[in-house]
């Protein structure tokens, strides 16, 4: 049985490490999947911050419209969002740009996560540390208890062997 | 008869205002015929409040236009079931739909333990008539919906089109209730915490009505998903909308709860956090009921706005003062019983799962302010959308999922290296040769191969759960139909919790699907002219428009070839309604297989006939519902009331260490 687990374990990492090395990475280079790039980080400036991909409003059918332009002239993702950003401002985004003060809003969670795990550590190990001193305790001998103990064990395993 | 709604709202006020008074008076003094008097006000209580909600509905009913919130939630030419719907459209009927709820469950409760937990109960009713009074004093002073207009209207202004749709019948309501339904454990926990009665007395009476708000929430939201992906006209089921964060939250929350208070009946530990969870959940439940009708956030939800925040900002800070007020003063009695013996045990992976919903309802409670954050300090208001969610939350979802598969299968107090290889040997391996298939058959996106291997080992670990606790009762001389539901029966919050767990990972492999393999397309047809997109491929028809009773619709007729066979029609369609004519609403056209939806909106149309679509192909979006479905039977199984024997049986302490656990 266990041996059957290791090798069909060993069997399936080696499978699985060649075709992670054999895979190609996935990367659509077509026109149409970096116009989808630039329009899903895009919001519409007057709905419900809905994507730009989705909104059929006049002024997204024209954003697009100039999406699809630079991008047939060359431009990559990344500068198409950027026109945009100096047009109409970070508000335009659908998602807080990654420098200055919106960091916070990315990292603060991550940082509330670490420090969660931290404070849980720490507990952690105090109540572990705890557990322990009360294990010593119970492990110092005493005569008397021990001859309790022994009468304990010895009661319980009577009906058992009995039978 | 719109007054006798508007006096109906003061008595139920009135009485509720007593019904506090009675209950506290009398367990202060022991008066027991006082108690018993303010018992008896609460159902005064409901009896008003289900007399001004039927007075509502009555006038939807007959159309009394006279009457303003009448007048501008519905119209003559609605449907009955939408008409009576429209009582929750707008807010002071959703105010009055939550109290309506909160007053008939008041009334369960209190009969229910009519003799049982009598010292918690008086205050179980009073904080229950508090939170009661709340609502009843906005709907009686700030937002009533009896307010009669100087005239009777000929018409009315009908339902905004976007929820003249059956989930408008359902979602709603089901979603109030889930936040409406946390008062109940709340109550419980703040009673204990008022009378010190501190074991597991108010845990073991609130077990029941935990699971059931947190099943209940559940399916609001995805009934809020269902609605979501059929009617908005996005191609997706959620937005990472402010609204739908709110609702998230206090499930998240609840979830952790449900999960951590386990290892208090077991073990005695952690009772302040459990206490705390509740709180939490509770405040998060008004929250979002604030969220839903205020305003504040920017979102889709935002039919009304309203004047209310200063009353929910108020009872926020109310709750939460007194709630943390009490658990502070009882601290000192809230010391674990027992110690941590292992870092790998049950109840620590229980620990671990309550930091990651804590993280993920943190990010997402941070995400959602964040525009508030930056326009105050900056005056600039940003968007926190849905590409800041997919990668704050979503690697706190992977964690999750993890999580499920590990965790059950650690026992409790210490797990040792042999346990471990016994229980996690086939479920590695089978996840491994998945994965290895799935990228044999072009699965090659990082992140979804990482999520639909967790996905293998959480469903091979859950499933070798059932087999064993089977082939356990097999040895027994029980046959497999007779031994698997014994299983199920003998421990329904156990076994319930894992086909909730089975209905969470079809969930996730449809949000997998739908998130990494996704396919879209904005095209422009003109009559004749196919598009091809994926399997797919679409042949546009014509353009065609006729007038119906209370709207027009223009829509196009879309012949579908799937693999290369015809496969029908679909016609989707934008509607013009009447009182709506500059917000034409979008009928999707969708097709569903177990493989892959087809989703289609009709865009825009130009005068050449020619129609311009949003596409979608969103693999695997059956399965969200499926899953759907799979959560709400594990729920139901876990809420089914136990016989009291098997659950003797099962807490016998002589199985403590044994694999026949209680999870």
């Amino acid at each position: 049985m266990k041996s059957r687990n290791t090798l069909l374990l060993s069997v399936a990492v080696g499978l699985l490490t060649f075709l992670a090395l054999v895979s190609p990475v996935f990367a659509d280079n077509s026109l149409a999947a970096k116009e989808l790039e630039v329009e899903k980080q895009l919001g519409c400036p007057i709905c419900t911050d809905l994507p730009l991909n989705v909104c059929d409003n006049e002024i997204c059918q024209q954003m697009r419209g100039v999406i699809h332009q630079k991008i047939s002239d060359g431009e990559t993702p990344d500068q198409v969002v950027q026109y945009f950003v100096q047009r109409y401002g970070n508000g335009v985004l659908l998602a807080p740009p990654q420098h200055g003060f919106s960091l916070a809003a990315w990292y603060l969670p991550f940082l509330a996560v670490a420090l969660g795990a931290l404070a849980l550590t720490t507990f952690l190990r105090h109540s572990l540390g705890r557990q322990r001193v009360i294990q010593r305790r119970l492990a110092i001998e005493d005569p008397a208890l021990e001859r309790y103990r022994d009468r304990v064990r010895r009661d319980l395993s009577t009906p058992e062997e009995s039978e | 008869m719109a007054d006798l709604g508007t006096i109906a709202l003061l008595i139920a006020l009135a009485a509720a205002l007593y019904g506090i008074l009675a209950n506290v008076l009398g367990v202060v003094r022991n008066n027991v015929p006082l108690v018993r008097s303010g018992r008896n006000a609460s159902l005064a209580v409901t009896l008003s409040v289900v007399v001004a909600a039927a007075v509502l509905i009555y006038s939807f009913i007959i159309h009394d236009y006279s009457v303003r919130y009448v007048a501008e939630h519905s119209s003559r030419e609605m449907s009955l079931p939408l008409t009576i719907a429209s009582f929750y459209s707008g807010q002071e009927g959703s105010l009055l739909y939550w109290a309506t709820t909160l007053s008939i469950y008041t009334a369960v409760v209190v009969v229910q333990n009519r003799r049982k937990n009598l010292a918690l109960m008086p205050y179980v009713t009073a904080i229950l008539l508090s939170i009661q009074s709340f609502f009843l004093l906005m709907l009686n002073f700030e937002s009533n919906p009896f307010v009669r207009l100087p005239f009777t209207a000929p018409d009315g202004l009908g339902l905004n089109p976007l929820l003249e749709d059956p989930g408008m019948l359902i979602h709603p309501p089901v979603l109030l209730a889930g936040y409406m339904s946390w008062s109940v454990p709340f109550a419980f926990a703040i009673s204990a915490l008022i009378t010190g009665r501190l074991n597991t007395e108010w845990i073991r009476s609130t077990r029941k009505y935990a699971l059931f708000s947190w099943t209940i929430l559940g399916c609001g939201n995805l009934l809020g998903m269902w609605w979501a992906y059929h009617v908005l006209g996005w191609g997706g089921y959620w937005g990472w909308d402010p609204v739908e964060n709110a609702a998230l939250m206090p499930w998240l929350t609840g979830t952790a709860y449900l999960h951590s208070v386990m290892v208090q009946e077991r073990r005695g530990m952690l009772k302040v956090w459990n206490l705390a969870l509740l709180i939490i959940t509770f405040n998060l439940s008004i929250f979002g009921t604030f969220i839903v009708r205020s305003g504040v956030l920017s979102s889709v939800h935002s039919f009304a706005e309203s004047s209310l925040g200063p009353y929910f900002f108020s009872f926020l800070a109310l709750s939460i003062v007194f709630s943390l007020g009490w658990l502070f003063y009882r601290m000192p009695d809230l010391r674990g019983e027992h110690e941590f013996e292992s870092a790998f045990s049950r109840e620590s992976s229980f620990l671990l799962n309550n930091l990651v919903f804590l993280g993920l309802v943190f990010a997402t409670f941070w995400g959602s302010i964040f525009p508030l954050v930056t326009e105050a300090l900056q005056g600039v208001k940003l968007t926190v959308g849905p590409p800041f969610f997919q990668r704050v939350d979503g690697p706190l979802f992977l964690v999750l999922i993890a999580l499920m598969g590990v965790g059950p299968l650690l026992p409790w107090r210490k797990a040792s290296t042999a346990t471990l290889k016994r229980n996690f040997g086939v479920p590695f391996a089978i996840a491994l040769v998945a994965t290895a298939a799935l990228l044999l058959a072009g699965i090659r996106q990082a992140p979804a191969d990482v999520a639909l291997f967790l996905c293998a080992f959480v469903t091979a670990t859950t499933i070798q759960e059932f087999v064993w606790g089977t082939k356990v009762r097999m040895r027994h001389g029980q046959n497999l139909f007779v031994a698997s539901v014994n299983l199920l029966a003998s421990n329904r919050r156990r076994y319930g919790g894992y086909i909730v767990h089975l209905g969470m990972i079809l969930i996730a492999v449809a949000v997998v699907g739908s998130q990494f393999y996704q396919l879209e397309a904005n095209t422009s047809l003109k009559p004749g002219q196919s598009m091809e997109i994926g399997r797919y491929k679409l042949t546009m028809g014509h353009l065609q428009e006729a007038a119906f009773p209370g709207y027009r619709r223009v829509w196009v007729d879309l012949a579908v070839q799937r693999n290369g066979q015809p496969a029908g029609t679909i016609y989707p369609a934008k509607q013009f309604h009447i009182h709506f004519e500059t917000e034409p609403n979008t009928k999707v056209a969708l097709q569903s297989t177990p493989l892959d939806d087809l989703y289609v909106v009709l865009a825009g149309w130009q005068t050449d006939g020619s129609a311009s679509l949003f596409v979608f192909i969103n693999p695997m979006m059956m399965w969200l519902w499926v899953g759907g479905l799979v959560f709400l039977f594990g729920g139901l199984i876990t809420l089914w009331p136990d016989h009291e024997p098997a659950r003797a049986l099962a807490l016998r302490p002589g199985l403590e260490g044994a694999r026949v656990e209680i999870a």
